[in-house]
Formats: structure tokens, C-alpha cells, sequence
């Protein structure tokens, strides 16, 4: 194993908490940014053997990394190993003609920016602060300071929300031209106060999301963009010219099953057999880099067969074909059989993909294909 | 008799099945039972009993004193089945009702209801509803009524002891005795998920009364099976004519949604746990049927008949 060439960094804090959000998120602390930074810097030198010497990728996620104070933000893209792809997420009221300046200096080349919605009445069901304007601008600052590769967050099936707004939300991002975006279900975790504020308007909505969920992939690739994953799609058409593949080369590289890791409270690495996460808990992250130690991690060991349908529940995810021969021992091939027929998986008999149809069923069908722990394989 | 299927609802218990029966035999001389092969719901065994309140008792008594878990299916009654070319014989599940019957005799019963007199036009009504025969009538003093009802068996079995007393408010008492067996126009309803035929669903029906409890049927069905990945007709059919016909349409979005480096772990086990869920269904070709649509039949208003 010649290492990582995907490097994960998450930053916690936020301007506020979202109710909806299930990331591991702190709002403000702002007096503990620096620490945790050097805390980020000190725990990647300790994981640095697992590194790549080059890396495809970097990925700073949240949180909100761009709420980092400036100099703090400055710190740590500069103590982050250089890579093909350096991601930064961004919430839209984050973004400055100085904070865009700051990035594209330390070598940022794609902002992810979470817009989630462009109608006012479902951002405030959000809760978010940021308007629809301030998505526009933000787009517009980074433009103007260069950043040519920029994604947009869209969330859908908020409390509310119409086929018709739903539309409206799409054709603003698309106005906007961006290289990449990503259109994510909005997911009611149980226990939140998102679930218990709006529980029943979700539950009585829930047919709608297929309606919605079809909605975003048929106006997206009719604009030409690419559906390269579930919930992603990239520009792909041949008006823009564009001079690189704007599929996220970082999340590739998690579909694909490459190694990666992640450092900061929370974050998850995969290295070979072994995948670890790192305790939610500031403090204790704080304490053990300052101390020279690695946080306190979870590990989980991973055997060749979970490894196998982690690769194939992952590259069905995917509009490119999954080779069979490496899944043997993972492909439940009356699935196979039995969903080809149904005409939501296609083979060759060497690789398959989803069909579009069964793309929008990815989940019941990779569940479907995949020969679990205890499944027996009568013939 | 009264007779149902008993089928241990994880296929691997069968053997433990058997045993619990030849045991239970062993002090319950009445208990009849011997191998049933259901398409549907795989080995199990169809049981003969003195009544429906024997064949709870039965059931009670394997789910607590040998501890399996049983799906029961919608109990028949046994027919006299004359074939062509003179042959009769006894049919005891509608799965095996021969299409070469000449004629049809079904069981009856004489019922003793007694009532409070202001209940007696609802009770007249309820068996009315299930073909009775009026026999006759005795007040056994100003406020108590004895009404004599002459009943098929089948129309008995499934739910009207629930029917009168929630008719009388609780007050009816009912008793029954066999009186017979009588000729009855009956058919069999057969029931056919995603093309097809689900024995285990196979209903003997009087002719009258087929079309509405089978159109019932398939509703029930309907709301009972969820959405799978392709289109699922449901038809109820009576030999090769189709006579309710429902659609369980196919589900249009089924993904998770988010998946990169941090939850990779997470979503793999909700999708483990997704097809585990599916094992605890009966497959029917290639359709997933839960467990308790076999015991639709058993949920329609009025068991087979009207409100």
C-alpha cells in the first residue's frame, strides 16, 4: 500500500446549530479555533506515514470551515498537504471578497457552498440565516477571485415544500451555472427537534418525495448535467468547455473504495482493514494533541467480504460499471439474475450498472444484491 | 371439523412443528393434522378441529407450551365433493377443491341464538346475511327470545360469533350442533399476486357472494402488501375468469441519500438491516407477502359478507 491519496479535515464550527443538521457541529467558540487547528496540524503529522506522497485530494468539510477566524483558516491551509483537488465547504453568509481572496491564494480550488433552498419560506422552516441573495453573491465573489469549480448543496422535501417550489429551486441554481451539485432527501433524524417540530408534515409528504426526487434528476440532466452519483451531478455539456471533469474527485475516491483519512473531531478514517472515527468530543481531541497523543478513536476492523459489499453498495452508487469478478464472493447472482430481468440492473456478465430506473431504487437494489453475513446462497 | 393451515412462520421450524403436534395428540385425541405443502407458505400442516374455540385452544397451546411462532390461515370447513364419473370425496382445503365437481355439500349447522327481544331483528338480519334457514322462534319469557337458525358451517367460522355479539351488545348467547350436509352452489375463489395463483388465499365461496368478498379481497390485499420494485396485480379469479382486480404500484425511489467517508459504516448496516427485514416475508414468485396478508380474508368487514 503506497498510502491515502484523499485527505479529509473536519471543522466543527458553525454560526449556529441547524436543527436538521446530524453532523458533529459546535456553534461559535470562537477562542478555541486556533487551538483547534494546531490540534488538526498535530494530529496529521502524527497520521502523516499514512499519507500519500501526493494526494488527489483535499476536503475541508463541516461545520462551516470558512466560519474560521481568517487567520486561523490561513493556518491550516497552509499546513495541509498540497492536492489536485483542495475542497472547502462554505455557508453562503460566510463568503467575503477577503475570505475568497484567502482561498484562492492558499490554493483552494472548488467551493462547496450549502445553499439548500432559494425560496425564503422554506429557509426559514431551516432555520437558516442566509438568503437567497446572499447565494447569488456568494457565487458571484468567488467568480470574480477565480474559483472556476464550485458546487451547490440542495436540500429537498423540506416541511412545505411544493413541486413548484421545488422547481423554482432548481431553475435558481441552475441560473447560476455551477460546475457541480449536489440534491440531497432532507432526512428527519429521530429524536431532533427538526422531527419533533415537523414530524407529521414530513411523514404526510413522504409520496411526494418520489415525485421530487424524479423532478431533480430529470431538470438536471435536461440541463446537461451529468447524474454521476445518486445525489451529485456535474456540468457535463459541451457549451461551457470546460477544461476538467467537475465530478468531486474527493467523494470519488469514497465511491470507488480508495483509502482516505480523516482528522478532527468525528471525522472518519479508512485505511486498508481498518476504519477508525474519531471521538465527538472537543475537548478530549484538544487534550490528547496537545498532549502529543491521538485522540480517542473507535476502530473497526474490516474483513475482505465487508470490504466487497462496501464496494459494491458504493459503485452501484455511481453511473459508471462495477467489474463482477473481484464481488464473487459478495454478488448474490439470482439478484442479479432476478433484477436484470426487472430491468434495473444491466450486465455483461463482466460489470453492471443500475439502470435509470433502478438508480432511483439504488438502495433496495444494492440491498437486494448483496449477499449478507448469515444469507444462505441455496442454488 | 373446522380446518386450518398451520405454518411455522420461519420455514426451519417445521420439524419442531411436527413434533409439538404428535405430542399435543398425545392428550388431545381430537386433533387431526397431517403434512400440507403450501406454495406460498411452504411445509406446514392442515389441521382438523372440533370448532373454532378447539383450534384456538390448539394454537394457544403450541405458541405457549412449545413456543412457536404459528401463522394460522383463514379456517374452511370440509365439503363432500362428488366428481364426475361418481367419485366423492372429502376436501379440506379450497386449494384442492377438483374443478370436475358435480356437486358441491357443504355442512350445516342448527343454531340456537338467544336474545334480549330488541336485538331479534339484527340477529334475524345477521343470518339472514350467512344463508340461514329460518327454523323458528320461542319466547322463553317477555324479554328472552330463542331463535333456531338452520347454517352452513362456513359461513360460521370465520367471524360471526363476533358479528352477533357486537349486534346484541355482548348479550346473545350462541350454540350450535352439526345437522348435516346440504347441496350449495359454491365456487372457488382463487387469488393470484404478480400472475400467480396463491393457494394459501384460496377462499370456497357461495356464488352470490363471491364477487363482493373477492373485489373485499384484493382491496385488503392491497393495503397489506407494500410496494416493491415493480407493478404487483392482484386478482381474484374464479377458474380462469377474473373477477376483482387491484395494483399494488411499484415504489419509485428507494436510496439513501447521503453516503460519503464518515457514514460509510452506518448506511452499509441499514442495508443489512433493510434485507434482513425482507426475511421475515413469504416470497410468491418474486413478489415479498408478509405474513399477516395471509390472514386477509380475516379482516374484511363482515368475514366474506356485508356490513
Amino acid at each position: 500500500m503506497s498510502g491515502a491519496t484523499h485527505l479529509y479535515v473536519h471543522v466543527p464550527f458553525c454560526e449556529q446549530r441547524c436543527d436538521y443538521c446530524d453532523f458533529v457541529s459546535l456553534a461559535g467558540r470562537r477562542d478555541h479555533h486556533a487551538r483547534y487547528v494546531e490540534a488538526l496540524l498535530a494530529e496529521l503529522e502524527l497520521e502523516r506515514g499514512t499519507l500519500a506522497p501526493e494526494l488527489e485530494s483535499v476536503y475541508l468539510g463541516g461545520g462551516t470551515p470558512t466560519f474560521l477566524e481568517p487567520q486561523a483558516l490561513r493556518r491550516l491551509l497552509e499546513g495541509l498537504p498540497g492536492a489536485g483537488e483542495l475542497t472547502v465547504e462554505a455557508n453562503p453568509e460566510t463568503v467575503s471578497p477577503e475570505l475568497a481572496e484567502l482561498l484562492v491564494e492558499a490554493g483552494v480550488n472548488r467551493v462547496s457552498l450549502g445553499a439548500q433552498s432559494f425560496q425564503p419560506h422554506l429557509l426559514e422552516v431551516l432555520g437558516r440565516h442566509a438568503g437567497p441573495d446572499e447565494v447569488r453573491r456568494a457565487v458571484a465573489i468567488l467568480r470574480a477571485a477565480g474559483v472556476d469549480n464550485i458546487s451547490l448543496d440542495l436540500l429537498y422535501g423540506i416541511p412545505g415544500e411544493s413541486g413548484a417550489d421545488l422547481a423554482a429551486d432548481l431553475d435558481a441554481a441552475l441560473a447560476l451555472a455551477p460546475e457541480h451539485l449536489s440534491c440531497y432527501e432532507l432526512e428527519a433524524k429521530p429524536g431532533t427537534r427538526f422531527t419533533r417540530v415537523h414530524g407529521a408534515e414530513l411523514a404526510a409528504q413522504a409520496d411526494a418525495l418520489e415525485d421530487h426526487f424524479e423532478l431533480v434528476v430529470e431538470r438536471l440532466t435536461g440541463s446537461g448535467y451529468r447524474w454521476y452519483e445518486t445525489a451529485n451531478f456535474a456540468r457535463a455539456d459541451d457549451k461551457h468547455d470546460l477544461r476538467f471533469d467537475p465530478r468531486s474527485k474527493h467523494n470519488l475516491g469514497y465511491w470507488r473504495g480508495h483509502d482516505y483519512l480523516g482528522i478532527g473531531i468525528g471525522a472518519v478514517s479508512t485505511l486498508g482493514e481498518l476504519r477508525w472515527k474519531n471521538a465527538p468530543s472537543l475537548a478530549r481531541y484538544l487534550a490528547a494533541l496537545e498532549a502529543g497523543e491521538r485522540p480517542p478513536r473507535e476502530s473497526e476492523a474490516l474483513d475482505e467480504a465487508t470490504k466487497l459489499r462496501e464496494r459494491l453498495m458504493l459503485g452501484l452508487r455511481l453511473d459508471e460499471p462495477v467489474a463482477i469478478a473481484q464481488l464473487e464472493r459478495v454478488l448474490d447472482r439470482r439478484a442479479l439474475a432476478r433484477l436484470s430481468k426487472l430491468g434495473l440492473v444491466e450486465s455483461d456478465g463482466e460489470s453492471m450498472t443500475l439502470s435509470t430506473r433502478g438508480r432511483f431504487l439504488g438502495g433496495a437494489v444494492s440491498a437486494e444484491l448483496i449477499v449478507w453475513p448469515g444469507d444462505s446462497l441455496a442454488a | 371439523m373446522v380446518f386450518a393451515g398451520l405454518f411455522p412462520t420461519e420455514s426451519d421450524a417445521y420439524p419442531e412443528l411436527r413434533e409439538a403436534l404428535e405430542k399435543l395428540k398425545l392428550n388431545d385425541a381430537a386433533l387431526l393434522y397431517e403434512p400440507e405443502t403450501s406454495q406460498a407458505l411452504g411445509f406446514g400442516f392442515r389441521c382438523g378441529f372440533l370448532g373454532l374455540l378447539h383450534m384456538e385452544i390448539v394454537r394457544e397451546r403450541l405458541e405457549r407450551e412449545f413456543d412457536l411462532d404459528l401463522l394460522v390461515t383463514a379456517p374452511n370447513v370440509a365439503y363432500r365433493v362428488k366428481k364426475q364419473g361418481g367419485a366423492e370425496i372429502e376436501v379440506h382445503n379450497p386449494s384442492e377443491m377438483p374443478d370436475d365437481r358435480e356437486e358441491v355439500l357443504e355442512p350445516y349447522i342448527k343454531a340456537t341464538v338467544i336474545v334480549p327481544k330488541d336485538f331479534v331483528g339484527s340477529v334475524m338480519e345477521l343470518c339472514n346475511d350467512r344463508r340461514g334457514r329460518f327454523d323458528h322462534m320461542e319466547y322463553l319469557s317477555e324479554q328472552r327470545v330463542m331463535l333456531i337458525y338452520e347454517l352452513p358451517l362456513g359461513e360460521i367460522v370465520l367471524d360471526f360469533y363476533d358479528q352477533l355479539k357486537s349486534r346484541t351488545r355482548g348479550y346473545a348467547s350462541f350454540d350450535y350442533d352439526l345437522s348435516g350436509f346440504r347441496a350449495g352452489d359454491l365456487v372457488r375463489v382463487d387469488v393470484l399476486v404478480g400472475g400467480e395463483s396463491v393457494d394459501a388465499l384460496s377462499l370456497i365461496l357461495h356464488k352470490d357472494r363471491a364477487y363482493d368478498t373477492g373485489r373485499q379481497l384484493v382491496e385488503k390485499l392491497r393495503e397489506e402488501i407494500p410496494r416493491q420494485m415493480f407493478d404487483v396485480p392482484i386478482q381474484a379469479a374464479i377458474g380462469s375468469r377474473v373477477i376483482a382486480r387491484e395494483t399494488v404500484k411499484a415504489r419509485r425511489k428507494d436510496v439513501i441519500a447521503k453516503c460519503y467517508g464518515g457514514d460509510i459504516s452506518r448506511k452499509r448496516k441499514l442495508l443489512e438491516k433493510q434485507k434482513k427485514g425482507k426475511k421475515r416475508m413469504k416470497q410468491v414468485g418474486s413478489v415479498e407477502v408478509p405474513q399477516e396478508a395471509f390472514l386477509a380474508v380475516l379482516k374484511l368487514d363482515g368475514g366474506g359478507g356485508k356490513k
